[in-house]
This record gives structure tokens, sequence and C-alpha cells, in this order.
């Protein structure tokens, strides 16, 4: 399994967010009309997410597997570490200059 | 007794002092130092990381009036422990926020980026392990 929710979960919640939350309280012909392109935007990059591969995460299932049994040693908080930066990059990069 | 989701957000102060303690729903019975630690998680200093508790000061004298009051012995290596244990409890708590989302239960963005904004609690304890490795 992937980070969820993953890219696709994401714009799906920002497309109903728009739909549900913010067309209805616009009354601006032109903000209507300029969220409605927005939204098809979006759902450009749904169907174009849909598309593609699903992201190899053998690595980190390995680890997760290797941690569950107890199989630790003195590297597996660096590479726990690792990976939750790489994570980081993506989610909230920022956050990492904080450290 | 724990209050549960003891920190800064929760309590209300004015000019006179203590006002009131917020959102008892998570009270159940546990160590009472658990909520003394919990106020400590990073998350909860809103980017004054400098001080440990609740963005608003260091621990000492907090600890210290603690001790005096209750007449307890609490170690700051008890706070260390549950500062640590707070950090899980919220990581795995924006893991169940994002479920709630994903199942359909409570559809919203705010639900389901925190998600992805847990990584920010999951490094803080990769941060607290090394310093106790």
């Amino acid at each position: 399994m992937t980070e969820r929710p993953t890219a696709q979960e994401l714009t799906e919640a920002i497309a109903e967010f728009l739909g549900g939350e913010i067309l209805p309280t616009l009354t601006d012909h032109r903000l209507r009309f300029r969220t409605l392109v927005a939204m098809n935007a979006l759902g450009i990059v749904y169907r174009e997410l849909a598309a593609l591969p699903p992201e190899d995460d053998a690595e980190r299932r390995e680890l997760a597997q290797r941690i569950r049994a107890g199989d630790v040693d003195s590297g597996t908080l660096a590479r726990v570490k690792a990976d939750v930066e790489a994570r980081l990059r993506v989610a909230s990069p920022r956050y990492l200059d904080r450290y | 007794m724990s209050h549960g989701d003891y920190r800064i957000g929760n309590v209300v102060v004015d000019a006179t002092g203590l006002v009131g303690i917020l959102d008892w729903e998570f009270a159940h019975l546990d160590d009472p130092v658990r909520d003394l630690g919990f106020g400590l998680v990073r998350a909860w200093r809103f980017g004054v990381d400098d001080k440990r508790l609740g963005g608003i000061a260091d621990v000492d004298a907090y600890l210290e009036r603690y001790n005096g009051i209750t007449g307890f012995d609490v170690r700051p290596e008890e706070l260390d422990y549950w500062e640590l244990a707070g950090n899980v409890a919220w990581a795995v708590g924006c893991l169940t926020q994002a479920q709630r989302h994903l199942r359909g239960q409570d559809r919203s963005v705010e639900l389901a980026i925190l998600g992805r904004l847990g990584a920010e609690v999951e490094y803080e304890i990769c941060h607290l392990l090394e310093k106790v490795a």
C-alpha cells in the first residue's frame, strides 16, 4: 500500500470541497465559471493519476515486516527516519527546516 | 485519572488566571503523568519549537510546581516517556482521522490531509528515539 490518501484521493477530496462547499456560496458569475474550470482541471489530474502505475513500495513493506517480527538492529531507526523524511519532502517539506 | 487531551489548546486562561480546561471526552483511568507529558508534544507548540511546554515555556518550573502541589516526585525522564507516547498517540490519531474521510464517515480535506501530515509526527518520534538511543 502506498501513502494514503493517495494523490488521486486528495484530488477527489479537493474536488468535493470545491463543488460541495465553495461553489454553492459563489454568486459572482466570473468566479463561478473559474471555479468550474478549476474543477475540470482537477478532473484531468484525477484521471491522469488513475492511469499511472502504482508506486513500488516493496522496500517499505519489507522494513515494516521486519520491525513487526522484532528483527531490528542499530541501523533500523535510521532507515525508518530516511523513509519518513522522503515522505515529508512531499507532504510538508518546510517542516524539515525546524530540526 | 487522565484528561486524555491535556494540551495548551484546551486550557483557557484570562488575566486573572485559569478559567477552565476543555474537551474531557478522552478522560480515562491512567497514569496522571500522561497528561503532564502530553502537553509537550511538538505539534502543540504551534511553531514555537524551542519552548517544550506548549510553545510557551520550558518544563523545569512546570514540573517543580506540579510536584510541589501534588506531593508526587515525577522525574524528567517520565515526561520524556510520556512525550514520546503522546506523539505516538497523535500519529495514530492522524491516521484515524484520515480513515474517517477515506471510509466516507466524514468527508473533508482537513481530515484527509492528516493522513499525510502524520509524517511530521513520525519524524518527531524518530527524533525523540534518537535522543534516547
